[in-house]
C-alpha cells in the first residue's frame, strides 16, 4: 500500500509534459531558431557584452570572412534574389541572419525580423505577378512566414508588433488584388500565403487578447496612450501621412482607371481605406476637443494604420506594376 | 549547419523537451513562463553544440541550464518586488520541489498529496536530489554535475532525506 503510494506519487508528477500541440510549436520555434541562429536574444542574457560573447563567434566571423572573400559581391547581389534562384541560399543563409546577428539592441534586431518576415511576403508577390509562384515554394513560403512569426510573437514589442500586423495587413490586399488577375493555378498558390498571412494575424490577435482580455475589442497601434500633449503632434504626423498616400493615388488613380489590373484595385483599395483614415482622423480630433481622450487614442490609432496599410500597399503595388511592365518588355523583345 | 548536430538537437528536444518543461512548471507555477524557459533551455542548447561545447551528457546539461535559468527568473521576479524581497530571504538557488501554486495541476489522492507534504517540508537541497533522483532517473553522478557538488555529497543527502521521510511517514522505503 504504502509502496504503491510512492510508486503512484512519482507517477502523478512524471504525467505533467507539455502536451502534443505545445511540444509541437515549440519544436517549431527553435527548429527556426536552428536554421537562422544566432537569431533571438535569450531574455536570461545579463548585459550587451554577455550578449555578444554568447554569440557563435566563429559563426560571424565565417560569414564576414565569406563578405571578404566575395568583395561582398556575392552577399550583396543576393539582396534580390528569389527562391528558386542560385543566390537565394545566400540571402537566407548568410545575408539575412548577418543582419540579425549585428543588429545592436532586441528592438532594432526585432525590427529587422519583421522585415524579413516581409521579405518573404514580396517574393511571394513578385513571382505571383511574374507568373512563376509555384506550390512548393508558396508553401515554403508560407511556412516561413507563420514560423517566424509565431517565434516573433512571443518576445515582440508593441511597436514591432504593430508594425508587423500593418505589414501582413497591407500585403494582404496587394496578394488579393494579384490574385484576382492571375491565372487559377497561380490563384490556388496566392491562396496558400494568404492563408499563412491569415493564421500569422490570429495569432497577432490571439496574443494580444491574452495579454489583456480587458482591453477594447478595436486594436490599440502605436503608441498606447497618447499623451495629452501629444495628439496635436501626433495628428499631424497622421494627416501628413494621409495627404502623401492621397497625392500618390491621385497621381496614379487616373493612369490605371481604364486597365483592369491588379495596380487599379490596390490604388481603389487604398483609396477607401484613405478616406476611412482621415474620417477616423477627424472623428479623434473631434473627441479630443470633447476632452474625451481615450476615444481620440483609438480613434487616431485606428486612423494611422489605416494611412499605414494604404501606403504600404500603393508603394507596393507601384512598384510591382513596374516590374510587371519591365518583364513584359523583355517578352516581347524576346518575340 | 552540420546536419549531424542538428540531428542530436532534434533527437535530444524529442526524449527531454517534457522533463524540462516537469522541471520549471513545478518551480514556476505558470505554464506559459514554464514554457517559455524550455524554449530558452533549448536555444542555449543549441548554441552551445553550434559553439563546440563539449557536452558529454545532454540530459545533465539541460538540467543545469534549466536550474540556472529559473534562478534567473526567481531573481528577476523578486527584483520586481521589493516588498517580497523584504519578507522572502529564501536562497533562490534553493527552490522547492514542487511550488504551492503548482500543486492544484497534480491529480492525486489523498495519501500521494501526504506524502508530497512531507517531502515538501524537506530542506530544499534535500527535496532537489529526490526529485532527479525519482522522478528524472538520474545516477548520482548526473545530479552532481546540476548542482554542481561532489557526487558523494549527492548519495549523502538522498540518504538523509530518505531517513527523514521513513521517520516522517513511517513508510518502510527501501535503502540505497
Amino acid at each position: 500500500m504504502k509502496d504503491n503510494t510512492i510508486k503512484n506519487t512519482i507517477e502523478d508528477i512524471k504525467k505533467i509534459s507539455l502536451t502534443p500541440k505545445e511540444k509541437a510549436t515549440l519544436f517549431d520555434v527553435l527548429n527556426w531558431y536552428a536554421d537562422s541562429n544566432p537569431s533571438v536574444k535569450s531574455p536570461y542574457s545579463i548585459s550587451i557584452w554577455t550578449r555578444h560573447f554568447n554569440r557563435p563567434l566563429s559563426y560571424v566571423l565565417a560569414s564576414f570572412l565569406i563578405m571578404l572573400l566575395a568583395g561582398g559581391t556575392t552577399v550583396f547581389a543576393s539582396e534580390s534574389a528569389l527562391p528558386g534562384d542560385v543566390l537565394y541560399p545566400v540571402k537566407i543563409h548568410v545575408s539575412e541572419p548577418i543582419k540579425v546577428a549585428l543588429a545592436l539592441n532586441a528592438e532594432e534586431r526585432q525590427k529587422i525580423q519583421v522585415a524579413q518576415v516581409e521579405e518573404r511576403l514580396k517574393e511571394a508577390e513578385t513571382l505571383a505577378v511574374q507568373g512563376r509562384l509555384a506550390s512548393t515554394t508558396a508553401s515554403d513560403l508560407g511556412e516561413a512566414v507563420d514560423v517566424q512569426v509565431r517565434a516573433l510573437n512571443t518576445s515582440l514589442s508593441h511597436r514591432n508588433k504593430d508594425q508587423l500586423d500593418i505589414t501582413l495587413a497591407a500585403h494582404a490586399t496587394v496578394l488579393q488584388s494579384i490574385k484576382d488577375h492571375s491565372s487559377n493555378d497561380q490563384k490556388s498558390h496566392i491562396a496558400d500565403i494568404e492563408h499563412a498571412i491569415n493564421q500569422s494575424k490570429d495569432k497577432l490577435g490571439n496574443n494580444e487578447d491574452n495579454a489583456d482580455s480587458s482591453t477594447t475589442s478595436v486594436k490599440v497601434i502605436i503608441p498606447l496612450n497618447t499623451g495629452k500633449n501629444e495628439f496635436p503632434e501626433r495628428k499631424n504626423k497622421v494627416q501628413k501621412v494621409i495627404q502623401e498616400t492621397d497625392q500618390k493615388i491621385q497621381a496614379n488613380i487616373q493612369i490605371h482607371a481604364s486597365n483592369d489590373s491588379f495596380e487599379r484595385d490596390i490604388l481603389n483599395t487604398a483609396s477607401t481605406s484613405i478616406q476611412n483614415a482621415q474620417s477616423n482622423l477627424n472623428q479623434a480630433e473631434d473627441s479630443y476637443s470633447k476632452h474625451n481622450d481615450a476615444a481620440a487614442d483609438v480613434l487616431i490609432n485606428v486612423s494611422e494604420k489605416k494611412a499605414q496599410e494604404a501606403s504600404i500597399s500603393i508603394d507596393r503595388g507601384l512598384e510591382l506594376g513596374k516590374l510587371k511592365n519591365i518583364n513584359r518588355g523583355n517578352d516581347n523583345s524576346d518575340k | 549547419m552540420n546536419t549531424r548536430v542538428k540531428d542530436r538537437f532534434v533527437k535530444v528536444y524529442n526524449e527531454h523537451s517534457d522533463s524540462i518543461f516537469r522541471f520549471c512548471f513545478l518551480r514556476v507555477s505558470d505554464r506559459n513562463v514554464a514554457i517559455d524557459i524550455t524554449q530558452d533551455v533549448f536555444m542555449r542548447y543549441w548554441d552551445s553544440l553550434i559553439k563546440g561545447t563539449s557536452v558529454l551528457n545532454d540530459k545533465a546539461f539541460l538540467f543545469t541550464i534549466a536550474r540556472n535559468s529559473i534562478i534567473d527568473w526567481y531573481r528577476k521576479k523578486k527584483a520586481i518586488s521589493l516588498e517580497e524581497l523584504q519578507e522572502d530571504n529564501e536562497d533562490p538557488e534553493e527552490f522547492a520541489l514542487v511550488e504551492d501554486n503548482a500543486k492544484g495541476a497534480l491529480e492525486m489522492n489523498t495519501e500521494s498529496r501526504f506524502l508530497l507534504d512531507k517531502i515538501k517540508s524537506l530542506p530544499h537541497t534535500s527535496q532537489q536530489v529526490l526529485y532527479f533522483k525519482y522522478i528524472e532517473d538520474l545516477k548520482p553522478k548526473e545530479i552532481a554535475q546540476i548542482l554542481n557538488i561532489q557526487e558523494n555529497a549527492v548519495s549523502v543527502r538522498i540518504f538523509r532525506a530518505l531517513e527523514e521521510l521513513r521517520k516522517m511517514t513511517g513508510y518502510d522505503i527501501p535503502r540505497e
